[in-house]
């Protein structure tokens, strides 16, 4: 399990179509925003999951930007290694 | 609370906070206490700066049972107020590839077979003894500042010969020489701050956006909290940063000289320079023949008149970006009430006229007035996490010293030999060879001038980063003689090649210092072991100097016979040279605040080591108050805020080329790349980084998440070059120079977008090696190589052909 967390930043004028957008997915729970700054926290099972589902955010219709301020690897330290071998 | 709801409100605490101060533009403190809490679960936390760029974030990172399991962006440091890039946020699983060196290796009989490490320290210094003159170190800016230091105090305090250089040659020595030659003392005056003041930002070839993602984050926040800051991007080709840029100038190779010129014409012709500013504190400066860094001195007249030829028109024709464009940004330059800042990293300086273009854009800025106010300020950024703080700083460098000093000037060796307390003389006056001279001479035959026979290696890949790789690393290889030692984390295109390997700890795996672009220090301690036999690169350096001192060499012994590594703890010297002792005491500690000593004579004051660990870094000159306190410098040279500029003198530059208090504002003419397209080599190449990956993707190629993202290199092609060539996207072409070749596929339309007539390909993946084909030409100043600009063919491969 990886838990990210986020701030989503919307544009302003299409902030409430918005979020009811964003409730839609379970992975994903939204605080309150601070103006155009939507704090959220990302759930998913492993980290590519995180940073794919983190890029397709960027890529709504509607987002400003997705930053990225935390994320706990804690799972994935335990099970991942190189990728070349 | 379920485990999982306490982590999950934990996440939401720092998303929380992270936005109050994202939309509110202020601190939010509750974040570092959600971070805390977590430590209820068996993690600790510290903080640590990014082992990655030149930025210079700050991460928390978690550990728990020996191991890092957990990364936070720092709520608490000004760099990257808690934001992280892909990179960044799997800093972390950087220390966890599964094929980690984790004993020494040495060759026999064609094959590497591991060895202890007495042996090796045994092997390197006997190297050593046989031949010191032939004795060199080749680091990075990834060195900590400590082990650059003591890379330094071994090659020049003790060896003798002064062979010491860094990979930072290959990246910003361009950037330094343009520093030095402006201001007379290296590094930006200006910081990130700026980034946050200003209303136009100009990137020349540049593209933060995947290289300095955090920072580039900082300008496009702006813009979301509805502040209009103006980004002209200049550039050879589209990037990421493109899309976000309300002007792209798509300029010709070296047009960026034309440009600068162009500028300065028409403020000069125009009159809309900064008249007051240009009186009191500039100085016009051009070249001599032979050319030198320092020039000389001309009048403001004849400067007039070596610019008068480059019209808009002119400029244009040179640089391929219209006249209209040109006279945009002189515009630009010509309104006070804007504040400009350029930013620049290898596009201008990996430039066979890399010194001259750092110049003409200190130049612009310094004849418009637009320097010395926040958000006013040309700032070059750095790819390594201490390319500032270690190579720079420390002068691990062929002709520097500690400070900013020269091993040329007298005055400089003297200061270094009182606090090294080596016999006056010590140090020599002859600078070593500078990177490709110093591998050119590793790779020629003794008897035929090649006089370095060892090289040893730390923190770094030369094999895939040296330009023209068959005549500078692969050569030597084949050579009886010569000896290369590579220290490293994992096996790279180097250790393959090497005589010996010995396995280094990496970033929280040891105590570290690094330096930042905006002259920030910052310090960490280890906060896990490294794995197996893995040791601390400085370790490695100190326990050679013993073994040297054990055999004798005089060079070991100061002027009353001591060590030249000697530590006391509680008047017993501590053994650091034998591993199981190198943690009784804090090294870093030591060597830094006897570092520090040389920080103060270029005004570069460092503070001692412990107000680091209070601090997420501190930028110089740092100077102690009357309180006691110690008080950062966010803008040199400005009266408001650099505390060696005198009251009512408003700017001063202390270390004037011209002695006077002025900075230089050069005159340089258009010169042409070195080897252009002709018929037989009709494309330019273009090298460079991607988002994912860091440097030549040691680390970053064994994150699944990056490699998964970016697996391989490949070569992008303009679509109608590709037509033209019969090549589809993903097909596997050679790209080929007058030096070497390699293979990769094509893609049309991808992460960037040449112009036709050019292509690229990224440095990062260690199975394509484009540096068999770049060009070791050079800057005459900086000797900083053209990785940005080359003569190569494309061609459909051979059945089986393959890269040489």
């Amino acid at each position: 399990m990886t838990i990210s967390s986020l701030v989503i930043t919307v544009d302003p004028e299409r902030a409430t179509e918005l979020e009811r957008t964003l409730a839609c997915h379970p992975e994903l729970e939204l605080g309150a925003a601070v103006r155009n700054r939507l704090p959220a926290v990302l759930v998913t099972s492993d980290l590519r999951s995180s940073a794919e589902f983190a890029e397709r955010l960027g890529e709504t219709a509607g987002v400003l930007g997705v930053d990225v301020v935390r994320v706990d690897l804690v799972d994935d330290v335990e099970s991942e290694g190189s990728a070349e071998g | 609370m379920k485990r999982r709801d306490f982590l999950t409100a934990s996440a939401m605490a720092t998303a929380a906070a992270a936005a109050t101060r994202l939309a509110e533009g202020k601190d939010a403190p509750a974040v570092d206490d959600a971070i805390v809490a977590q430590t209820g679960r068996g993690v600790s936390w510290d903080k640590a700066p990014c082992r990655f760029c030149g930025t210079g974030c700050h991460v928390q990172v978690g550990t728990r049972d020996g191991k890092v399991v957990a990364i936070a962006g720092d709520q608490r440091a000004e760099v990257n107020k808690g934001l992280l890039c892909v990179k960044g946020y799997h800093v972390g699983l950087a220390l966890y590839g599964k094929d980690r060196l984790t004993r020494p290796l040495l060759r026999k009989n064609g094959k590497l077979e591991p060895i202890s490490w007495d042996e090796a320290i045994d092997v390197i210094a006997k190297r050593a003894m046989a031949d010191p003159k032939g004795f060199a170190i080749y680091g990075s800016g990834q060195w900590t500042i400590t082990e650059g230091y003591a890379a330094n105090k071994i090659i020049k305090g003790m060896i003798g010969n002064n062979q010491i250089e860094a990979n930072a040659r290959l990246c910003m020595s361009s950037a330094v020489t343009g520093f030095l030659s402006t201001y007379g003392v290296d590094e930006p005056a200006g910081c990130y701050d700026d980034l946050d003041a200003c209303n136009v930002v100009i990137l020349w070839g540049n593209n933060p956006a995947e290289m300095h993602p955090v920072l580039f984050s900082r300008i496009v926040d702006r813009r979301s909290r509805g502040e209009k800051v103006t980004l002209i991007d200049i550039g050879t080709r589209r990037t990421r940063t493109t899309g976000f840029a309300n002007h792209f100038l798509q300029m010709k190779p070296h047009g960026d000289l034309a440009i600068a010129n162009g500028i300065l014409h028409l403020l000069s012709k125009d009159g809309t320079y900064d008249r007051e500013f240009v009186k009191k504190h500039g100085a016009f400066r051009g070249n001599t023949q032979p050319v030198t860094l320092e020039g000389q001195a001309i009048s403001f007249e004849e400067f007039q008149k070596r610019i008068a030829e480059y019209t808009p028109e002119r400029a244009a024709e040179l640089s391929g970006v219209s006249a209209a464009d040109i006279r945009m940004l002189a515009g630009l330059f010509a309104k006070r009430d804007l504040r400009i800042v350029s930013l620049w990293c290898m596009g201008m300086n990996q430039h066979t006229r890399g010194t001259a273009i750092n110049d003409l854009v200190h130049g612009v800025h310094l004849f418009s007035g637009h320097f010395g106010r926040p958000g006013d300020a040309p700032t070059s950024l750095t790819g390594q996490p201490s390319a500032c703080g270690t190579v720079r700083e420390v002068g691990t460098l062929c002709h520097s010293l500690p400070g900013g000093g020269l091993v040329a000037n007298a005055e400089h060796r003297k200061e270094a030999e009182e606090t090294w307390n080596l016999p006056p003389g010590r140090i020599s006056e002859k600078p070593g060879y500078h990177t490709v001279e110093m591998w050119r001479r590793f790779s020629t035959p003794k008897d035929q001038g090649g006089d370095i026979t060892t090289l040893w290696v730390q923190v770094t890949n030369p094999g895939q980063t040296l330009p023209n790789r068959a005549a500078l690393f692969e050569a030597s290889r084949k050579l009886p003689g010569k000896f290369l030692i590579v220290s490293d984390v994992y096996p790279t295109a180097t250790t393959r090649d090497a005589d010996l390997v010995l396995p280094s700890a990496l970033w929280v795996e040891k105590n570290g210092m690094f330096g930042n672009s905006e002259r920030r220090t910052q310090q960490w301690f280890r906060q896990v072991k490294p794995p197996g036999e893995a040791r601390d690169d400085c370790w490695q350096l100190i326990a050679v100097a013993r073994k040297l001192h054990e055999l004798g060499h005089p060079g070991t012994r100061d002027k009353d016979g001591r060590f030249l590594f000697s530590m006391e703890k509680d008047g017993k010297e501590v053994p650091v040279w034998r591993f199981e002792h190198y943690y009784d005491i804090n090294v870093d500690e030591r060597l830094f605040d006897e570092y520090r000593r040389f920080s103060h004579h270029k005004h570069k004051d460092l503070a001692p080591y412990q107000e680091y660990v209070k601090a997420r870094g501190l930028r110089w000159p740092v100077v102690k108050q009357p309180d006691g306190t110690y008080r950062e410098t966010r803008w040199r040279f400005a009266e408001f805020d650099d505390p060696y500029v005198k009251k009512g003198q408003g700017i001063d530059f202390y270390h004037s080329v011209s002695k006077d208090g002025r900075a230089q504002i050069w005159f340089h003419p258009y010169e042409a790349p070195p080897e252009p397209p002709d018929t037989a080599y009709p494309f330019w190449l273009c090298t460079g980084r991607v988002l994912e990956h860091w440097h030549t993707g040691t680390l970053t190629r064994r994150i699944p998440q990056l490699f998964g993202s970016m697996p391989n290199a490949y070569v992008e092609v303009h679509r109608d070059d590709a037509r033209k060539l019969g090549v589809a996207d993903g097909e596997t072409v050679v790209i080929e120079s007058r030096r070497g070749k390699m293979l990769a596929p094509v893609w049309i339309d991808g992460r960037g977008s040449p112009p036709p007539g050019t292509v690229f390909v990224p440095f990062f993946d260690e199975t394509m090696l484009i540096n068999r084909v770049t060009l070791e030409a050079h800057d005459p100043h900086s000797k900083q190589p053209d990785y940005k600009k080359c003569a190569v063919r494309l061609r459909k491969p051979a059945p089986g052909e393959v890269a040489g």
